[in-house]
């Protein structure tokens, strides 16, 4: 089977006054129709810069300096700013930290989301089994946008938004049509935000953080809905998170990042159950559990050290200063990512 | 409704403030040194002693300064300026007949800086670092750097004197009420272009530095990040959702400057024997015609006051943020 996204090699440099910052470096891996990857690490190891170079919406002065990312057979750095704008926010859409400030404040949220509908809808091909994805659980009429050369009249792309809001289960969904983002809570303003995602009916949406903004039980919310909505759309989603309880939850494989590198990429299932590279056992270990009042609580667990400057980075392993198992050979050759078991790829020494 | 509201709270809220400036005003005037009578002594060494005397009391000049501030209020509460010291016509009717061209004057250049600030501040922006951007910069630094009393000057000798294309002063030329209406208008128009420019250069200068920053603090925004990944082109990224969060601040700063334009014309006014009521207020100082300076104090204060509350309604029109508040 073909797979919906292949990243090959992918490096993403950022040109600043004070070095080269190697953000993205040599960064591989795939994904399958409607799969969920976890995409996970400290700040700073390049996950985000990672999601943003899939839209090709990395800020100066970041470049993509190599690398391939073919999406459904395409490779989208060799597309030019008009065919990668008809992608982005249609076939790929992403989602971000912040609802608040991600929302533009002077508009309501009807007309962000009619906004991106219209820019996508005209000379784009509505093909039976995209539209009909949608069709079983809306109560208005099928839009298929592009189907007269005109683009959709003004009903059909406020029934749209309606639908839309609906899909993200935000209640009166005609009210929310006329809000501000400001006249919303956090939660909501995300369900703004992925209804806006969700527009174009996207293969692949990249979330980035998108819950660390929000409080925990909002989270649990918003990942549940993105859940659903995954199985109802059948689309991919990538997410970058520092929360390894989503990942558990909601992804099927998993990509461990440090400083630009992948230290590990495994199914979930494995990466919980056999974390291998130090660096993953670590972020497990650090994860608080549940005690029982009368016992008594143990100190959590802390990976020694902070993520070290992106401008010096270390010669060989990434993660040599931290490392609680470094060894001599660590520091003379970065160890490559070696398939340890079937799809179980670590890079170190010790795998 | 809520609106009507805040209006009229903000209207009532301007009477003590109006009432604070009215007082500065009046300290202020008052601690000059010189007096009315002065200018009416120095007009014939022969004026006696009792002349003199005579008017100080005829002005009420022999009070104590609190009375006379007491006197001057009550009148000014049944919107009674007062008469004029010089030739003891009406105060208002001198301010009104002068007041339509200054505020032609002012609302021209008020317009220009806006028609021509707003677009320089926003392609800047839009084009950070580039020919354009340096160019600009160069002219705003010589633009707020230049006095607007030594640009009128320099362009009086340049274009009025040895060009000879533009006439140095006044509102019209001698007689050009005899000319057909398409002749008279060229001439109002040449009398125009030195005021307002000069009037508008500085406001254009700092105006579209503002622009340029505002416009620059909205690109980096996360909101910006979200339009582009829609997949809007850049045009609408820059000029619909940057450029509707730049001017917001930007509406606040034209409150801000209307002080400084009717500041402005006193200076102007006077270079360009503008007929209007800068050039009034600025000889009615050099006169000492008490009456006359508080009633273009309490004027311009209040025109202040009246553009500081028509930007911040614009603001809140504007801004979704502050209106549901």
């Amino acid at each position: 089977m073909e797979k919906l996204l292949e990243v090959k090699d992918l490096r993403t440099y950022f040109y600043t006054d004070d070095g080269i910052i190697k953000a993205v470096d040599g960064v591989d891996f795939s994904l399958d129709e409607g799969e969920t990857l976890g995409l996970v690490g400290e700040s700073g190891c390049g996950k985000s810069v990672t999601a943003l170079s899939i839209m090709n919406l990395v800020p100066s002065p970041g470049k993509i300096v190599e690398g391939k990312i073919y999406f459904k057979g395409r490779n989208l750095l060799n597309l030019d700013e008009e065919e990668t704008r008809k992608i982005r926010g249609n076939e790929i859409s992403m989602i971000f930290q912040d609802p608040f400030t991600s929302l533009n404040p002077v508009f309501t949220i009807g007309e962000q989301i009619k906004e991106a509908i219209e820019v996508h809808s005209s000379g784009r091909a509505c093909s039976a089994t995209k539209s009909s994805k949608l069709d079983h659980y809306s109560s208005g009429p099928p839009v298929c946008l592009s189907q007269t050369s005109g683009g959709a009249t003004k009903e059909q792309v406020f029934n749209r938004v309606v639908e839309l809001l609906k899909l993200v289960e935000l209640p009166f969904p005609e009210q929310y049509y006329r809000y501000y983002p400001h006249q919303l809570s956090g939660g909501m303003q995300q369900r703004a935000m992925i209804a806006m995602a969700l527009s174009g009916n996207p293969s692949l949406l990249i979330a980035d953080e998108p819950t660390t903004a929000l409080d925990v039980t909002i989270q649990t919310q918003i990942i549940k809905l993105l859940q659903r909505l995954q199985a109802r759309l059948n689309m991919s989603i990538i997410l970058v998170t520092h929360n390894l309880g989503i990942v558990d939850e909601i992804a099927k494989s998993v990509i461990v990042m440090y400083l630009g590198r992948i230290m590990e990429y495994t199914s979930t299932e494995d990466l919980f159950k056999n974390p291998t590279h130090p660096y993953t056992q670590g972020l497990l270990n650090a994860i608080p559990g549940v005690h029982s009042e009368s016992k008594e609580v143990p100190r959590l667990y802390v990976i020694p050290g902070t993520i070290g400057s992106p401008l010096n980075l270390p010669k060989a392993c990434r993660f040599y200063p931290r490392c609680e198992k470094r060894m001599k050979i660590c520091l003379q050759e970065e160890p490559p990512l070696k398939e340890v078991a079937t799809n179980h790829l670590v890079r170190c020494w010790l795998a | 409704m809520i609106m009507w509201n805040y209006i009229a709270r903000r209207l009532f809220m301007m009477i003590p403030v109006l009432f604070g400036i009215t007082i500065i005003t009046f300290i202020v005037i008052h601690l000059a040194p010189g007096s009315p009578t002065d200018i009416v002594a120095q007009a014939g060494p022969k004026v006696s002693f009792e002349a003199r005397e005579r008017l100080t009391k005829l002005y009420g000049l022999d009070q104590p300064l609190h009375i006379q501030y007491l006197n001057w209020l009550k009148r000014f509460i049944k919107l009674d300026f007062g008469s004029s010291f010089k030739d003891d016509r009406p105060v208002m009717e001198k301010i009104l007949e002068r007041l339509p061209a200054t505020l032609f004057l002012e609302g021209l250049s008020l317009f220009l800086i806006f028609l021509i600030a707003i677009p320089v501040g926003v392609l800047s922006a839009a084009r950070q670092y580039s020919i354009f951007d340096k160019f600009t910069t160069i002219l705003v630094f010589i633009g707020v750097s230049v006095p607007s009393f030594w640009l009128a000057l320099l362009l009086m000798i340049s274009f009025g004197v040895k060009l000879n294309w533009l006439p140095i002063s006044g509102m019209r030329s001698i007689g050009s009420e005899y000319l057909p209406i398409w002749a008279r208008t060229i001439d109002y128009t040449k009398h125009l272009i030195m005021p307002v420019f000069v009037s508008a250069f500085g406001g254009i200068a700092s105006l579209s530095r503002y622009t340029r920053a505002g416009m620059l603090e909205a690109i980096r925004q996360d909101y910006i990040r979200t339009a582009r990944a829609k997949g809007l082109s850049e045009n609408v990224v820059i000029y619909k959702h940057a450029l509707r969060n730049a001017l917001l601040p930007v509406i606040t700063i034209v409150g801000f400057s209307i002080p400084g334009l009717i500041g402005g014309s006193f200076i102007i006014e006077t270079i360009f024997a503008w007929p209007g009521m800068g050039r009034l207020g600025y000889l009615a100082i050099m006169e000492r015609d008490y009456p006359l300076i508080m009633g273009v104090g309490a004027v311009a204060a209040f025109l202040t006051l009246l553009g500081n509350l028509v930007a911040d309604i614009l603001y809140a029109w504007a801004d979704p943020r502050v209106r549901y508040k």
